[in-house]
């Protein structure tokens, strides 16, 4: 990923991903009418989604269980 | 810091603090004053003196305070990792209403300083224990890797292993808990939701230094308190880990990490205040379940659904509200309801939870008895009003000591009998006519 550089502190930076040209096709026809106004803010919006999701990875889990444990349970 | 001070949109701060007991702190009567600021805040806002959790842990408990759901309407019956896949399931089938994906979809930025995970960590944009540096991890910075590359396998394994193990025993102080509270409302861009959880009051209290004050070992004594050799083993296991001889002490070490606490909320809340962010933010201090520290033949755990382990404090801050003490039950499922009926808002779903306000504004009772579950055995539950409780135990051996700690009945007069001493259950009980469809077993039976 190429970063761009920043002028501002508190300015979110951004990058460029590469995605297949069909895909964003695709994309765009399925944000249509939805007011998500670009392919970009569609993506960021469902990446979000599966950050903030609550999906656990297992090194994560092992590492909630250590912590239990550690407490008594 | 940007001006959240909009009256129409105020933000949202929820602080767990583990295993509090109000009978350990002054605003209850404790004789120690482990609390000068949580007391300080109870006096300036709404205080509830008669708030129980749902659950006697924290799993159960905390999905209790983001659905407003009673445990087997929101499927988590049980503390992590007792739950079972079923409960999940369950929980992914049931619940309708989450508060931080609700308010996410609100527009408001939703915050959490905890390291609990799992599904916890759902509708929230950031979800951390620790600041996390920016930049790359020391793990990856390009001559570490070098080195461990270059490494044999089994060392390769073994430096890994040994990042991992520390840091997995480094669990936050309160105060950098608060002190990163502070930093997330710092640089929240619009209206916010924060939830922190703090975990120092947990036994054995691992973030709180203490020195120990009593000469003489207790703890052959209070193995004779112990009946069953299952609770007696768990008890030695966990004195270890304390690493004290002394259950005074040990009590001692969990007034401190209270005081610490203490400390790290007074800091926030005098924070909120200096920033004149009180008048558009709505703050709740509550905990997810008790402890008993010596009570019924348990020692320093949360097991049983004696009062100990569910009666928690509660304050609220409102903006506009005057000062209240609040008399008269109320549960954890409640906060959720009162807190949209004051933002004048209907998600549309059923909540088990009854808005607080008419025993906030007159005085009048909004509910006659408390429900919880134990979610450190396998089946007990109790219904509770403000003189007499039951408790039934279909299955009471616990997770953590493999013992029993209910019988199988148990009925006490509260009124007479606060502490829950003499069981007076005669074979059949009031309660139970009463409230049959809470007291049935999934086979029916009651």
């Amino acid at each position: 990923m190429k970063r761009a550089k920043n002028k501002e502190d508190n300015k979110v930076e951004y990058g460029t991903i590469s995605l297949p040209l069909p895909l964003i096709e695709k994309i765009k026809k399925r944000i249509e009418g939805t007011g998500m106004n670009s392919v970009s803010a569609y993506i960021s919006f469902v990446m979000r989604e599966i950050l903030s999701s609550g999906n656990t990875g297992k090194e994560e889990l092992e590492e909630v269980r250590k912590r239990l444990k550690a407490l008594g349970y | 810091m940007k001006d959240l001070n909009n009256k129409e949109t105020p933000n949202i701060i929820f602080i767990v603090i583990d295993a509090l007991r109000p009978k350990n702190l002054s605003m209850y009567d404790y004789k120690k004053e482990t609390d000068k600021n949580l007391k300080k805040i109870a006096k300036e806002n709404l205080f509830f003196k008669d708030f129980y959790s749902a659950s006697n842990s924290t799993a159960p408990s905390l999905n209790s305070i983001f659905t407003g759901l009673y445990p087997p309407n929101h499927g988590i019956l049980h503390q992590f990792p007792y739950t079972s896949d079923e409960e999940i399931d369950n929980m992914d089938k049931q619940v309708k209403f989450w508060l931080p994906s609700y308010l996410k979809e609100k527009g408001y930025e939703t915050m959490a300083v905890d390291w609990i995970g799992l599904w916890f960590k759902k509708g929230f944009d950031y979800y951390e224990e620790k600041e996390t540096k920016k930049g790359k991890s020391f793990l990856n910075t390009p001559i570490i890797k070098k080195i461990l590359l270059n490494l044999p396998a089994w060392a390769y394994k073994l430096g890994k292993k040994m990042i991992k193990t520390r840091s997995s025993e480094q669990f936050s102080p309160a105060i950098d808990t608060a002190n990163l509270g502070i930093s997330k409302i710092k640089e929240a861009k619009k209206p916010f939701f924060l939830f922190m959880h703090f975990w120092d009051t947990h036994f054995p209290y691992p973030t709180t230094k203490y020195k120990a004050r009593e000469d003489e070992s207790d703890i052959e004594e209070t193995l004779k308190k112990i009946k069953e050799n299952n609770q007696k083993e768990y008890f030695k296991k966990r004195a270890a880990d304390i690493n004290l001889n002394s259950t005074k002490d040990m009590e001692n070490k969990y007034d401190t990490a209270i005081k610490n606490i203490d400390s790290a909320v007074g800091k926030i809340y005098s924070f909120l205040k200096n920033e004149k962010m009180l008048d558009n933010t709505i703050i709740v201090i509550q905990g997810d379940h008790g402890d008993s520290v010596n009570e019924h033949g348990i020692f320093f755990e949360h097991s049983g659904l004696y009062d100990v382990s569910i009666h928690v404090p509660l304050i609220v801050h409102i903006p506009g509200v005057q000062p209240k003490e609040v008399r008269g039950l109320a549960e954890n499922v409640d906060v959720i309801p009162t807190i949209l009926e004051f933002l004048k808002d209907n998600p549309g779903v059923d909540f088990d939870g009854r808005s607080l306000w008419p025993l906030i504004n007159g005085g009048e009772k909004v509910r006659d008895k408390i429900l919880s579950w134990d979610g450190l055995s396998h089946e007990i539950r109790s219904i509770r009003t403000e003189n007499r409780k039951l408790i039934i135990a279909k299955d009471p051996t616990c997770h953590l000591c493999k013992s029993r700690h209910h019988q199988d009945k148990e009925e006490y007069d509260l009124e007479n009998d606060k502490d829950e001493l003499n069981n007076v259950y005669s074979g059949e009980s009031d309660l139970e006519k009463n409230d049959v469809t809470f007291i049935k077993n999934k086979d029916n039976s009651i």
